[in-house]
């Protein structure tokens, strides 16, 4: 008689509901992460993407990776406006980049295959960086010196993509902002930190998975031109979105905006041996967490919540052993972001702009 | 009618004040009262109900000699105070501009490593050292429980012989030459000037003749380039008057009505060098009294 088989004997125990969640904690869940592959103290890692991002570039400084900070405060600046003029928190002074297309135009506008087309947005007589509105929280004097501090941000950046040997990313939103004639994308709407909409010439784009996989894949072959050899850990900000343009309730955009994100992320890192995935995204939101690491909003991750994927990531990814011989410097051209007034746990995040002028004021 | 009790709260850059009100005092029925400690001495001075009082054998040792004995200024026992070198000076921001430039700010001797920030960072930054300073607290306890005058008035300024050495170089000798001397001097009183107007204070500022290349003091009011003006009788008188413009529109030592009122700093940025209109024509060291 022979012997009844299936493709589930023998498999690990986290592969089965019961064992990999239900007898799981959400502090504890064995065989959750396995590292693709190994950094090590002489790694350069960038950091980029929606605010949740903050947290992890913040905790690997914490842990002795060498994080770059192409972009550094200049010295003398107190840690309170370091942290509100942007400086530290990702690896350049981009702020957060809640779209894999914006990603890419950052990476086309600083290697030259793009225009450097400045976009000017005016509050009060003060002027922002359309691309990175919320790392001048006073504006600046003129369009002209948005232009050249955009510009220096460009030439840091380049310095970034073509310096990295690892880059962390995280999805943040597939919704976004772009101009009507799809050659612009902004990180937030006009009008929610300076400028105006303008039907005419912005249009909301909720990005499709097969669009942010292609941006992905075309920023990954931009680095690669320029820098080969670079890998990449992405992750999926659990941090819920903050509104909706698109025509239905919040929480089914948020589902359907993570679940596209989720999905490409793994992909990407299914087709890629240089793509890890990390399951920051699961932690917080899996049904073992019961919505314990949500603050009371339900929307901000609790630091608890921070601590428990952190400590997930660097179970995988131990502390980095320094080589013998005198200390090295962090980074080359920087310092390590968030290492000034990195006790501060809350983060930036300008889409939390939104919520200010969601009840009608 | 008697005279007006002013309390002059400083550091050792009171010591110029101090020289030319000797000279001075006779003529205003005012009563100055020093308490001026030398460095961060004064800071020891603790807000206590209606009082600042003096803690710390430093202090005490300083008001012993130069305040009478006294060990608390009662707020209230004075119309008029006096701030100097207790606010935040512009060496904080000087130094900040060692490492760092502004768009279009070209002519720096290491230009191209220098971080690249914007007008708006700079202000923040001075102001925050402003806001945090141990003069802008005292103004603030001082204006909630007094109506009294309050002025702050500038520090001197090093003197411009600094520039004569080729070889010299340091954030503000950097600055001057590379030409942002009156712009960071602009930015600073700007802010200076918010603060302490915020809480209640008057705020002078060096007077623009006397100023070159913005950072620096005219040869006349200054002995030396480490010392320019805190034995300096001649830039304390010049304070006076800029001082007794506010209380009294003019200085009772000068006869005649006062000077029409000189464009502040600010105003004067479109000239070269800092310069007074008198300055520029040649006569800028004249202008010592």
């Amino acid at each position: 008689m022979t012997e009844s088989r299936n493709p589930y004997q023998g498999l690990p125990a986290e592969r089965f509901w019961r064992n990999g969640v239900g007898n799981s904690t959400a502090h504890d869940i064995p065989g959750l992460y396995r590292k693709k592959f190994v950094l090590s103290a002489e790694d350069r890692i960038a950091t980029g993407g929606s605010c949740f991002a903050q947290h992890i570039a913040r905790n690997m400084v914490r842990n002795g990776y060498s994080v770059l900070d192409v972009e550094p405060a200049p010295p003398g600046l107190s840690p309170k406006l370091q942290k509100e003029f942007g400086y530290g928190i990702y690896s350049a002074r981009y702020g957060n980049i809640y779209t894999t297309r914006h990603l890419l135009q950052l990476a086309k506008e600083s290697l030259g295959l793009q225009p450097i087309e400045p976009v000017v947005w005016e509050r009060d007589g003060r002027y922002f960086d359309a691309f990175r509105p919320a790392v001048e929280p006073d504006g600046l004097d003129s369009p002209e010196e948005v232009a050249a501090l955009r510009a220096a941000h460009l030439v840091r950046v380049a310095e970034m993509l073509t310096t990295m040997t690892v880059f962390v990313f995280t999805f943040g939103l597939t919704e976004g902002w772009v101009s009507r004639d799809g050659r612009l994308t902004f990180p937030l709407a006009p009008g929610v930190v300076a400028g105006t909409f303008d039907d005419a010439q912005h249009a909301f784009h909720n990005f499709t998975s097969e669009e942010i996989h292609a941006d992905f894949t075309e920023f990954m072959e931009i680095v690669r031109g320029v820098n080969p050899g670079v890998r990449y850990i992405v992750t999926v900000s659990p941090v819920p979105l903050t509104a909706t343009a698109a025509d239905r309730h919040i929480l089914l955009s948020n589902v359907y905006s993570k679940s596209v994100l989720r999905g490409v992320a793994g992909r990407l890192a299914d087709e890629h041996a240089e793509v890890d995935y990390f399951p920051s995204y699961e932690i917080i939101t899996s049904p073992m967490s019961r919505g314990v690491f949500y603050e009371p909003n339900m929307r901000s991750v609790s630091p608890a919540g921070v601590e428990t994927v952190m400590d997930v990531f660097f179970a995988a990814h131990h502390r980095p052993e320094r080589p013998p011989g005198p200390a090295r410097r962090p980074a080359p051209n920087g310092r390590s972001p968030g290492r000034r007034g990195a006790g501060k746990r809350d983060v930036v995040c300008e889409e939390a702009l939104l919520e200010a002028f969601s009840h009608g004021g | 009618m008697a005279g007006r009790q002013i309390c002059v709260l400083g550091t050792s850059h009171a010591a110029a004040l101090k020289a030319a009100w000797d000279d001075l005092a006779a003529t205003t029925g005012d009563t100055a009262t020093f308490f001026v400690a030398p460095g961060t001495t004064i800071f020891d001075l603790e807000f206590e109900d209606e009082a600042l009082v003096a803690r710390g054998d430093k202090l005490l040792e300083s008001f012993r000699s130069r305040a009478g004995g006294r060990d608390r200024i009662a707020v209230r026992d004075y119309d008029t105070l006096v701030l100097c070198g207790v606010s935040g000076g512009i060496w904080p921001l000087i130094r900040f501009f060692g490492g760092c430039r502004f768009s279009g700010q070209d002519g720096w001797p290491d230009g191209g490593a220098r971080h690249l920030i914007s007008r708006a960072l700079a202000r923040r930054h001075a102001a925050e050292g402003l806001e945090d300073s141990f003069g802008v607290r005292v103004a603030r306890f001082w204006s909630a429980l007094s109506p009294a005058r309050i002025i702050d008035v500038p520090v001197p300024p090093g003197c411009e012989s600094a520039l004569d050495d080729d070889s010299a170089s340091g954030p503000a000798v950097d600055a001057a030459r590379a030409g942002h001397g009156e712009a960071l001097r602009a930015l600073y009183e700007g802010e200076r000037r918010r603060v302490l107007e915020a809480c209640g204070a008057h705020c002078l500022e060096v007077p623009p003749d006397i100023l070159r290349h913005g950072l620096f003091a005219d040869r006349a009011y200054a002995r030396s380039a480490s010392d320019s003006g805190h034995k300096n009788k001649d830039y304390g008188r010049r304070i006076w008057e800029e001082i007794y413009r506010i209380l009294d529109g003019h200085a009772p030592w000068q006869a005649e009505a006062p000077p029409p009122a000189r464009p502040g700093l600010l105003g004067l940025l479109g000239l070269k060098n800092g310069r007074s209109p008198a300055a520029a024509s040649g006569h800028g060291s004249s202008a010592r009294p």
